[in-house]
Protein backbone atom coordinates (compact mmCIF):
# COMPACT_ATOMS: atom_id res chain seq x y z
CA UNK A 1 0.00 0.00 0.00
CA UNK A 2 3.17 2.44 0.81
CA UNK A 3 4.87 1.67 -2.10
CA UNK A 4 1.96 2.13 -4.23
CA UNK A 5 1.55 5.79 -2.56
CA UNK A 6 5.33 6.21 -3.53
CA UNK A 7 4.49 5.35 -7.43
CA UNK A 8 1.98 7.40 -7.60
CA UNK A 9 3.60 10.31 -5.85
CA UNK A 10 6.37 10.03 -8.30
CA UNK A 11 4.04 9.98 -11.48
CA UNK A 12 2.90 13.42 -9.92
CA UNK A 13 6.45 14.40 -9.49
CA UNK A 14 7.34 13.68 -13.00
CA UNK A 15 4.30 15.47 -14.36
CA UNK A 16 4.63 18.44 -12.27
CA UNK A 17 8.62 18.69 -13.82
CA UNK A 18 7.87 18.04 -16.94
CA UNK A 19 4.68 19.82 -17.25
CA UNK A 20 4.25 19.42 -21.02
CA UNK A 21 1.42 16.55 -20.78
CA UNK A 22 -0.79 18.58 -18.50
CA UNK A 23 -0.34 21.72 -20.65
CA UNK A 24 -0.59 19.23 -23.84
CA UNK A 25 -3.81 18.47 -22.14
CA UNK A 26 -5.00 21.62 -21.42
CA UNK A 27 -4.44 23.08 -24.67
CA UNK A 28 -6.00 19.89 -26.49
CA UNK A 29 -9.14 20.67 -24.52
CA UNK A 30 -9.46 24.16 -25.65
CA UNK A 31 -8.33 23.58 -29.26
CA UNK A 32 -10.83 20.84 -29.71
CA UNK A 33 -13.75 22.91 -27.95
CA UNK A 34 -12.60 26.22 -29.82
CA UNK A 35 -12.74 24.74 -33.39
CA UNK A 36 -16.44 23.01 -32.54
CA UNK A 37 -17.41 26.30 -31.35
CA UNK A 38 -16.19 27.81 -34.67
CA UNK A 39 -17.73 24.71 -36.47
CA UNK A 40 -21.60 24.85 -34.40
CA UNK A 41 -21.48 28.69 -33.20
CA UNK A 42 -24.46 27.63 -30.97
CA UNK A 43 -25.64 24.20 -30.32
CA UNK A 44 -29.65 24.26 -30.03
CA UNK A 45 -29.91 20.75 -29.19
CA UNK A 46 -28.84 18.20 -26.38
CA UNK A 47 -28.38 15.37 -28.53
CA UNK A 48 -25.91 17.10 -30.04
CA UNK A 49 -24.39 18.92 -27.47
CA UNK A 50 -24.27 15.66 -25.30
CA UNK A 51 -22.25 13.87 -28.24
CA UNK A 52 -20.15 16.55 -28.98
CA UNK A 53 -18.82 17.00 -25.53
CA UNK A 54 -17.93 12.45 -25.53
CA UNK A 55 -16.15 12.64 -28.54
CA UNK A 56 -13.82 15.50 -26.74
CA UNK A 57 -13.40 13.96 -23.60
CA UNK A 58 -13.03 10.54 -24.76
CA UNK A 59 -10.24 11.49 -27.43
CA UNK A 60 -8.95 13.89 -24.40
CA UNK A 61 -8.62 10.20 -22.34
CA UNK A 62 -7.01 8.84 -24.31
CA UNK A 63 -4.63 11.01 -25.04
CA UNK A 64 -3.65 11.61 -21.47
CA UNK A 65 -3.10 7.55 -20.31
CA UNK A 66 -1.94 6.64 -23.90
CA UNK A 67 1.37 7.38 -22.64
CA UNK A 68 1.82 5.87 -19.10
CA UNK A 69 4.27 3.02 -20.41
CA UNK A 70 5.79 4.18 -22.86
CA UNK A 71 6.87 7.37 -21.89
CA UNK A 72 9.83 6.11 -19.59
CA UNK A 73 13.09 5.08 -21.05
CA UNK A 74 12.96 1.26 -21.30
CA UNK A 75 16.39 1.22 -18.35
CA UNK A 76 14.41 3.02 -15.66
CA UNK A 77 11.05 0.38 -16.04
CA UNK A 78 13.74 -2.32 -15.22
CA UNK A 79 14.87 -0.48 -12.40
CA UNK A 80 10.98 0.08 -11.15
CA UNK A 81 10.72 -3.90 -11.61
CA UNK A 82 13.83 -4.50 -9.19
CA UNK A 83 11.90 -1.91 -6.41
CA UNK A 84 8.98 -2.84 -6.41
CA UNK A 85 6.03 -5.83 -7.52
CA UNK A 86 4.02 -5.63 -10.94
CA UNK A 87 0.52 -4.96 -8.63
CA UNK A 88 1.93 -1.92 -7.37
CA UNK A 89 3.18 -0.71 -10.44
CA UNK A 90 -0.32 -1.12 -12.07
CA UNK A 91 -1.98 0.03 -9.61
CA UNK A 92 -0.30 2.91 -9.29
CA UNK A 93 -0.47 3.76 -12.76
CA UNK A 94 -4.32 3.24 -12.65
CA UNK A 95 -4.61 5.68 -9.62
CA UNK A 96 -2.78 8.32 -11.21
CA UNK A 97 -4.71 7.65 -14.92
CA UNK A 98 -8.30 8.14 -12.95
CA UNK A 99 -6.90 10.97 -11.05
CA UNK A 100 -5.98 12.64 -14.41
CA UNK A 101 -9.05 11.23 -16.26
CA UNK A 102 -10.82 13.20 -13.23
CA UNK A 103 -8.91 16.34 -13.86
CA UNK A 104 -9.36 16.00 -17.35
CA UNK A 105 -12.73 15.86 -17.89
CA UNK A 106 -14.26 17.94 -15.52
CA UNK A 107 -11.96 21.02 -16.99
CA UNK A 108 -13.58 19.60 -20.06
CA UNK A 109 -17.08 20.48 -19.12
CA UNK A 110 -16.06 23.41 -16.94
CA UNK A 111 -14.68 24.88 -21.04
CA UNK A 112 -17.55 23.09 -22.74
CA UNK A 113 -19.68 24.74 -20.82
CA UNK A 114 -18.00 27.82 -21.21
CA UNK A 115 -18.24 28.13 -24.59
CA UNK A 116 -21.67 26.34 -24.85
CA UNK A 117 -23.28 26.86 -21.98
CA UNK A 118 -25.52 24.23 -20.30
CA UNK A 119 -28.05 25.83 -17.75
CA UNK A 120 -30.70 23.53 -19.24
CA UNK A 121 -27.80 20.58 -17.69
CA UNK A 122 -28.53 18.96 -14.21
CA UNK A 123 -25.14 19.38 -13.15
CA UNK A 124 -24.34 16.47 -10.52
CA UNK A 125 -26.26 14.23 -12.02
CA UNK A 126 -24.26 14.63 -15.52
CA UNK A 127 -20.94 15.27 -13.76
CA UNK A 128 -21.19 11.60 -11.90
CA UNK A 129 -21.94 9.90 -15.45
CA UNK A 130 -19.45 12.09 -16.81
CA UNK A 131 -16.57 10.79 -14.23
CA UNK A 132 -18.08 7.11 -14.03
CA UNK A 133 -17.20 6.86 -17.88
CA UNK A 134 -13.85 9.00 -18.08
CA UNK A 135 -12.52 6.72 -14.91
CA UNK A 136 -13.60 3.70 -16.90
CA UNK A 137 -11.71 4.77 -20.14
CA UNK A 138 -8.56 5.50 -18.28
CA UNK A 139 -8.47 1.79 -16.72
CA UNK A 140 -8.79 0.92 -20.33
CA UNK A 141 -6.51 2.82 -22.05
CA UNK A 142 -3.63 2.38 -19.09
CA UNK A 143 -3.83 -1.40 -19.75
CA UNK A 144 -3.80 -1.29 -23.69
CA UNK A 145 -0.88 1.24 -23.05
CA UNK A 146 0.78 -1.82 -21.15
CA UNK A 147 0.53 -3.93 -23.87
CA UNK A 148 1.27 -1.69 -26.81
CA UNK A 149 4.27 -0.41 -24.87
CA UNK A 150 7.38 -3.46 -26.70
CA UNK A 151 6.26 -2.13 -29.74
CA UNK A 152 7.12 1.40 -29.27
CA UNK A 153 4.00 2.59 -27.54
CA UNK A 154 2.39 4.21 -30.73
CA UNK A 155 -0.55 6.07 -30.09
CA UNK A 156 -2.48 4.53 -33.20
CA UNK A 157 -1.85 1.20 -31.54
CA UNK A 158 -3.35 2.08 -28.15
CA UNK A 159 -6.18 3.70 -29.60
CA UNK A 160 -6.89 1.15 -31.87
CA UNK A 161 -6.57 -1.46 -28.85
CA UNK A 162 -8.52 0.28 -26.96
CA UNK A 163 -11.45 1.42 -28.74
CA UNK A 164 -13.79 -1.52 -29.25
CA UNK A 165 -13.06 -2.44 -25.72
CA UNK A 166 -14.39 1.08 -24.34
CA UNK A 167 -17.57 1.14 -26.67
CA UNK A 168 -19.60 -0.55 -23.74
CA UNK A 169 -18.63 1.66 -21.16
CA UNK A 170 -19.30 4.59 -23.70
CA UNK A 171 -22.72 3.63 -24.81
CA UNK A 172 -23.58 3.03 -21.41
CA UNK A 173 -21.92 6.86 -20.07
CA UNK A 174 -24.19 8.43 -23.59
CA UNK A 175 -27.25 6.63 -22.41
CA UNK A 176 -26.88 7.60 -19.17
CA UNK A 177 -26.72 11.39 -19.83
CA UNK A 178 -29.80 10.94 -21.79
CA UNK A 179 -31.71 9.99 -19.23
CA UNK A 180 -30.04 12.65 -17.15
CA UNK A 181 -31.32 15.33 -19.29
CA UNK A 182 -34.67 13.97 -20.26
CA UNK A 183 -35.92 12.55 -17.11
CA UNK A 184 -33.55 13.24 -14.06
CA UNK A 185 -32.60 11.24 -11.72
CA UNK A 186 -34.42 7.57 -12.09
CA UNK A 187 -34.02 4.19 -11.39
CA UNK A 188 -32.86 3.46 -15.25
CA UNK A 189 -30.17 6.02 -14.34
CA UNK A 190 -28.94 4.04 -11.65
CA UNK A 191 -29.09 1.15 -13.16
CA UNK A 192 -26.39 2.80 -16.02
CA UNK A 193 -24.25 4.08 -13.09
CA UNK A 194 -24.42 1.09 -11.75
CA UNK A 195 -23.33 -1.21 -15.48
CA UNK A 196 -20.47 1.85 -15.33
CA UNK A 197 -19.32 0.90 -11.94
CA UNK A 198 -19.29 -2.26 -12.53
CA UNK A 199 -17.26 -1.95 -15.65
CA UNK A 200 -14.97 -0.01 -13.85
CA UNK A 201 -14.12 -2.63 -11.43
CA UNK A 202 -14.24 -5.47 -13.57
CA UNK A 203 -11.33 -3.46 -16.17
CA UNK A 204 -9.44 -2.29 -12.78
CA UNK A 205 -9.59 -6.16 -11.44
CA UNK A 206 -8.39 -7.38 -14.99
CA UNK A 207 -5.76 -5.15 -15.32
CA UNK A 208 -4.45 -5.83 -12.04
CA UNK A 209 -4.76 -9.61 -12.51
CA UNK A 210 -2.94 -9.53 -16.28
CA UNK A 211 -0.44 -6.99 -15.79
CA UNK A 212 2.25 -9.36 -13.59
CA UNK A 213 2.34 -11.22 -17.42
CA UNK A 214 3.37 -7.97 -19.14
CA UNK A 215 6.42 -6.71 -17.03
CA UNK A 216 8.79 -8.86 -17.91
CA UNK A 217 9.82 -6.88 -20.45
CA UNK B 1 -15.31 -49.10 -39.37
CA UNK B 2 -12.23 -48.17 -38.15
CA UNK B 3 -10.94 -44.81 -36.81
CA UNK B 4 -14.56 -43.27 -36.26
CA UNK B 5 -13.27 -43.47 -32.70
CA UNK B 6 -12.02 -40.09 -32.84
CA UNK B 7 -13.79 -38.63 -35.77
CA UNK B 8 -17.65 -39.56 -34.82
CA UNK B 9 -18.03 -35.81 -34.20
CA UNK B 10 -16.80 -34.24 -37.48
CA UNK B 11 -19.72 -37.25 -39.02
CA UNK B 12 -22.11 -35.79 -36.53
CA UNK B 13 -21.10 -31.99 -37.49
CA UNK B 14 -21.59 -32.54 -41.06
CA UNK B 15 -24.88 -34.98 -40.50
CA UNK B 16 -26.65 -32.35 -38.38
CA UNK B 17 -25.59 -29.73 -40.62
CA UNK B 18 -27.20 -31.47 -43.93
CA UNK B 19 -30.14 -32.43 -41.46
CA UNK B 20 -30.86 -28.76 -40.95
CA UNK B 21 -30.26 -27.44 -44.06
CA UNK B 22 -32.56 -29.97 -45.67
CA UNK B 23 -35.36 -30.09 -42.98
CA UNK B 24 -35.22 -26.17 -42.51
CA UNK B 25 -35.87 -25.38 -46.40
CA UNK B 26 -38.89 -28.62 -46.14
CA UNK B 27 -40.51 -27.92 -42.40
CA UNK B 28 -43.34 -26.29 -42.46
CA UNK B 29 -43.21 -23.11 -40.37
CA UNK B 30 -45.49 -20.97 -38.53
CA UNK B 31 -46.62 -18.43 -41.00
CA UNK B 32 -45.21 -14.44 -39.54
CA UNK B 33 -46.79 -11.78 -40.82
CA UNK B 34 -43.73 -9.36 -42.75
CA UNK B 35 -41.08 -11.95 -41.94
CA UNK B 36 -43.06 -15.00 -43.69
CA UNK B 37 -40.92 -17.70 -44.87
CA UNK B 38 -37.82 -15.72 -44.33
CA UNK B 39 -38.12 -17.08 -40.63
CA UNK B 40 -35.82 -20.22 -41.91
CA UNK B 41 -33.00 -18.04 -41.75
CA UNK B 42 -33.25 -18.61 -38.11
CA UNK B 43 -31.59 -22.64 -38.23
CA UNK B 44 -28.45 -20.84 -40.19
CA UNK B 45 -28.04 -17.23 -38.70
CA UNK B 46 -27.91 -17.98 -34.96
CA UNK B 47 -26.44 -21.12 -35.44
CA UNK B 48 -23.78 -19.30 -36.71
CA UNK B 49 -23.46 -17.15 -33.59
CA UNK B 50 -23.73 -19.54 -31.23
CA UNK B 51 -20.85 -21.10 -32.79
CA UNK B 52 -18.74 -17.87 -32.92
CA UNK B 53 -19.09 -17.65 -29.09
CA UNK B 54 -18.26 -21.10 -28.66
CA UNK B 55 -14.95 -20.89 -30.65
CA UNK B 56 -14.03 -17.45 -29.01
CA UNK B 57 -14.49 -19.05 -25.69
CA UNK B 58 -12.09 -21.80 -26.91
CA UNK B 59 -9.85 -19.65 -28.31
CA UNK B 60 -9.88 -17.45 -24.42
CA UNK B 61 -9.15 -20.71 -23.00
CA UNK B 62 -6.05 -21.78 -24.62
CA UNK B 63 -4.86 -18.29 -24.25
CA UNK B 64 -5.44 -18.61 -20.39
CA UNK B 65 -3.87 -22.17 -20.56
CA UNK B 66 -0.82 -20.59 -22.49
CA UNK B 67 -0.40 -18.05 -19.41
CA UNK B 68 -0.42 -21.22 -16.99
CA UNK B 69 2.02 -23.24 -18.67
CA UNK B 70 3.97 -21.51 -21.35
CA UNK B 71 3.43 -24.08 -24.14
CA UNK B 72 3.11 -22.61 -27.45
CA UNK B 73 0.69 -25.00 -29.14
CA UNK B 74 -1.96 -23.33 -27.15
CA UNK B 75 -0.78 -19.77 -28.44
CA UNK B 76 -1.45 -21.44 -31.82
CA UNK B 77 -5.14 -23.12 -31.08
CA UNK B 78 -5.60 -19.60 -29.71
CA UNK B 79 -4.96 -17.85 -32.42
CA UNK B 80 -6.54 -20.11 -34.78
CA UNK B 81 -9.71 -20.50 -32.91
CA UNK B 82 -9.57 -16.66 -32.81
CA UNK B 83 -9.46 -16.54 -36.73
CA UNK B 84 -12.76 -19.04 -37.10
CA UNK B 85 -14.64 -17.06 -34.75
CA UNK B 86 -14.05 -14.17 -36.89
CA UNK B 87 -14.83 -15.74 -40.19
CA UNK B 88 -18.09 -17.06 -38.08
CA UNK B 89 -18.65 -13.31 -37.09
CA UNK B 90 -18.38 -12.23 -40.58
CA UNK B 91 -21.17 -15.09 -42.15
CA UNK B 92 -23.42 -14.31 -39.04
CA UNK B 93 -23.48 -10.75 -40.03
CA UNK B 94 -23.92 -11.00 -43.86
CA UNK B 95 -26.95 -13.40 -42.77
CA UNK B 96 -28.21 -11.47 -40.59
CA UNK B 97 -27.85 -8.46 -43.01
CA UNK B 98 -29.21 -10.40 -45.91
CA UNK B 99 -32.15 -10.96 -43.77
CA UNK B 100 -32.28 -7.77 -42.17
CA UNK B 101 -32.82 -6.29 -46.13
CA UNK B 102 -36.29 -8.59 -46.21
CA UNK B 103 -37.32 -8.28 -42.67
CA UNK B 104 -36.76 -4.50 -41.98
CA UNK B 105 -36.27 -3.07 -45.45
CA UNK B 106 -32.65 -2.08 -44.49
CA UNK B 107 -29.23 -3.70 -44.23
CA UNK B 108 -28.46 -2.55 -41.08
CA UNK B 109 -30.02 -0.51 -38.01
CA UNK B 110 -29.02 1.13 -35.47
CA UNK B 111 -29.53 -1.55 -32.87
CA UNK B 112 -27.74 -2.62 -29.77
CA UNK B 113 -27.16 -6.06 -30.59
CA UNK B 114 -26.27 -5.07 -34.00
CA UNK B 115 -23.77 -3.14 -32.91
CA UNK B 116 -22.79 -5.58 -30.14
CA UNK B 117 -21.78 -8.08 -33.33
CA UNK B 118 -20.08 -5.19 -35.08
CA UNK B 119 -18.31 -4.64 -32.21
CA UNK B 120 -17.05 -7.85 -31.53
CA UNK B 121 -15.82 -8.03 -35.18
CA UNK B 122 -13.78 -4.75 -34.10
CA UNK B 123 -12.27 -6.23 -30.90
CA UNK B 124 -11.20 -9.05 -32.59
CA UNK B 125 -9.68 -7.99 -35.52
CA UNK B 126 -7.54 -5.39 -33.54
CA UNK B 127 -6.77 -8.17 -31.19
CA UNK B 128 -5.10 -9.47 -35.08
CA UNK B 129 -3.07 -6.03 -35.18
CA UNK B 130 -1.79 -6.36 -31.69
CA UNK B 131 -0.22 -10.00 -32.49
CA UNK B 132 0.84 -8.69 -35.73
CA UNK B 133 3.05 -6.34 -34.07
CA UNK B 134 4.59 -8.05 -31.58
CA UNK B 135 7.51 -10.22 -33.52
CA UNK B 136 8.95 -12.60 -30.95
CA UNK B 137 6.69 -15.58 -30.41
CA UNK B 138 6.37 -16.29 -26.74
CA UNK B 139 5.82 -12.16 -25.44
CA UNK B 140 3.35 -12.16 -28.66
CA UNK B 141 1.43 -15.21 -26.94
CA UNK B 142 1.65 -13.66 -23.81
CA UNK B 143 0.11 -10.06 -25.32
CA UNK B 144 -2.31 -12.11 -27.38
CA UNK B 145 -3.53 -14.22 -24.07
CA UNK B 146 -3.99 -10.63 -21.84
CA UNK B 147 -5.91 -8.83 -25.00
CA UNK B 148 -8.14 -12.23 -25.47
CA UNK B 149 -9.40 -12.38 -21.63
CA UNK B 150 -10.39 -8.18 -21.94
CA UNK B 151 -11.65 -8.87 -25.39
CA UNK B 152 -14.06 -12.09 -24.37
CA UNK B 153 -15.26 -10.67 -21.10
CA UNK B 154 -16.42 -7.21 -22.50
CA UNK B 155 -17.31 -8.49 -25.52
CA UNK B 156 -19.78 -10.86 -22.97
CA UNK B 157 -20.83 -8.04 -21.19
CA UNK B 158 -21.75 -5.90 -24.89
CA UNK B 159 -23.47 -8.67 -26.26
CA UNK B 160 -25.29 -10.20 -22.28
CA UNK B 161 -26.11 -7.23 -20.73
CA UNK B 162 -26.23 -3.62 -22.74
CA UNK B 163 -29.36 -5.73 -25.12
CA UNK B 164 -31.33 -6.39 -21.91
CA UNK B 165 -31.20 -2.97 -20.56
CA UNK B 166 -32.05 -1.01 -23.92
CA UNK B 167 -35.27 0.26 -23.75
CA UNK B 168 -36.42 -0.72 -27.47
CA UNK B 169 -34.90 -3.10 -29.46
CA UNK B 170 -35.78 -3.95 -33.14
CA UNK B 171 -33.91 -7.12 -33.29
CA UNK B 172 -35.67 -10.41 -31.65
CA UNK B 173 -35.43 -11.73 -28.01
CA UNK B 174 -35.27 -9.14 -25.28
CA UNK B 175 -36.84 -10.59 -21.92
CA UNK B 176 -34.07 -12.76 -20.72
CA UNK B 177 -32.32 -13.82 -23.51
CA UNK B 178 -31.02 -11.40 -26.30
CA UNK B 179 -30.47 -14.88 -29.08
CA UNK B 180 -34.35 -16.56 -28.81
CA UNK B 181 -36.20 -17.92 -25.92
CA UNK B 182 -36.00 -21.48 -26.76
CA UNK B 183 -38.91 -21.88 -24.94
CA UNK B 184 -41.36 -19.94 -26.88
CA UNK B 185 -39.68 -21.43 -30.07
CA UNK B 186 -42.09 -23.63 -32.19
CA UNK B 187 -41.53 -27.19 -31.40
CA UNK B 188 -41.59 -27.95 -34.65
CA UNK B 189 -38.65 -25.72 -35.32
CA UNK B 190 -36.82 -26.28 -32.28
CA UNK B 191 -36.76 -29.99 -33.83
CA UNK B 192 -34.17 -28.20 -36.60
CA UNK B 193 -33.06 -25.43 -34.43
CA UNK B 194 -31.53 -27.25 -31.54
CA UNK B 195 -29.63 -30.29 -34.20
CA UNK B 196 -28.57 -27.32 -36.47
CA UNK B 197 -26.86 -25.16 -33.48
CA UNK B 198 -25.24 -28.19 -32.19
CA UNK B 199 -23.49 -29.00 -35.75
CA UNK B 200 -23.15 -25.53 -36.06
CA UNK B 201 -20.57 -25.60 -32.77
CA UNK B 202 -19.13 -29.07 -33.80
CA UNK B 203 -18.33 -27.60 -37.38
CA UNK B 204 -16.67 -25.01 -35.63
CA UNK B 205 -14.43 -26.94 -33.50
CA UNK B 206 -13.38 -29.07 -36.59
CA UNK B 207 -12.48 -26.67 -39.03
CA UNK B 208 -10.49 -24.98 -36.35
CA UNK B 209 -8.88 -28.26 -35.53
CA UNK B 210 -7.90 -28.45 -39.13
CA UNK B 211 -6.04 -25.14 -38.99
CA UNK B 212 -4.46 -25.73 -36.40
CA UNK B 213 -2.76 -28.88 -38.18
CA UNK B 214 -2.52 -26.92 -41.26
CA UNK B 215 -0.16 -24.28 -39.00
CA UNK B 216 1.41 -26.85 -36.80
CA UNK B 217 2.42 -28.61 -40.14
CA UNK B 218 3.52 -24.97 -41.88
CA UNK B 219 5.70 -24.59 -38.54
CA UNK B 220 7.65 -28.41 -38.82
CA UNK B 221 8.15 -27.25 -43.04
CA UNK B 222 9.79 -23.95 -41.67
CA UNK B 223 11.87 -25.50 -39.39
CA UNK B 224 12.95 -28.35 -41.83
CA UNK B 225 13.54 -25.69 -44.49
CA UNK B 226 15.70 -23.78 -42.10
CA UNK B 227 17.81 -26.60 -40.81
Amino acid sequence: MHGILILVRKEFLIEIRRRSSVAGIFLYLLSAVFVTYLAFGRIISFDVWNALFWIINLFSIVNVAAGSFSAEPSGRMLYYYTLSSPRSIILSKLVYNLMMAVVTSMTGLVVFILFFGGEEVPFLLYAIGILLGSSGFACIVTMMSALAAPSGGSSSLVSVLSFPLMLPMLISAIKASRIVIESGFSVNLLLYWIVLLLLIVITGYLAVLLFPFLWKE
Amino acid sequence: MEGIGKHWYKVLAVALILYSIIAGLLLAVPELPVIRQSIRNLFFHVPMWFAMISILAVSVVNGVLYLRTYRMKYDLASLEAGKTGILLGILGILTGMAWAEFAWGKFWVNDPKLNGAALTLLIYSAWLMLRSSIKEPHMRARFAAVYSIFAFVLMIVFIGILPRLAEESIHPGRDGNPALAVGSLNPNMRKVFLPAVVGWILFAWWYTSLRIRLAMAKEELNELVNE
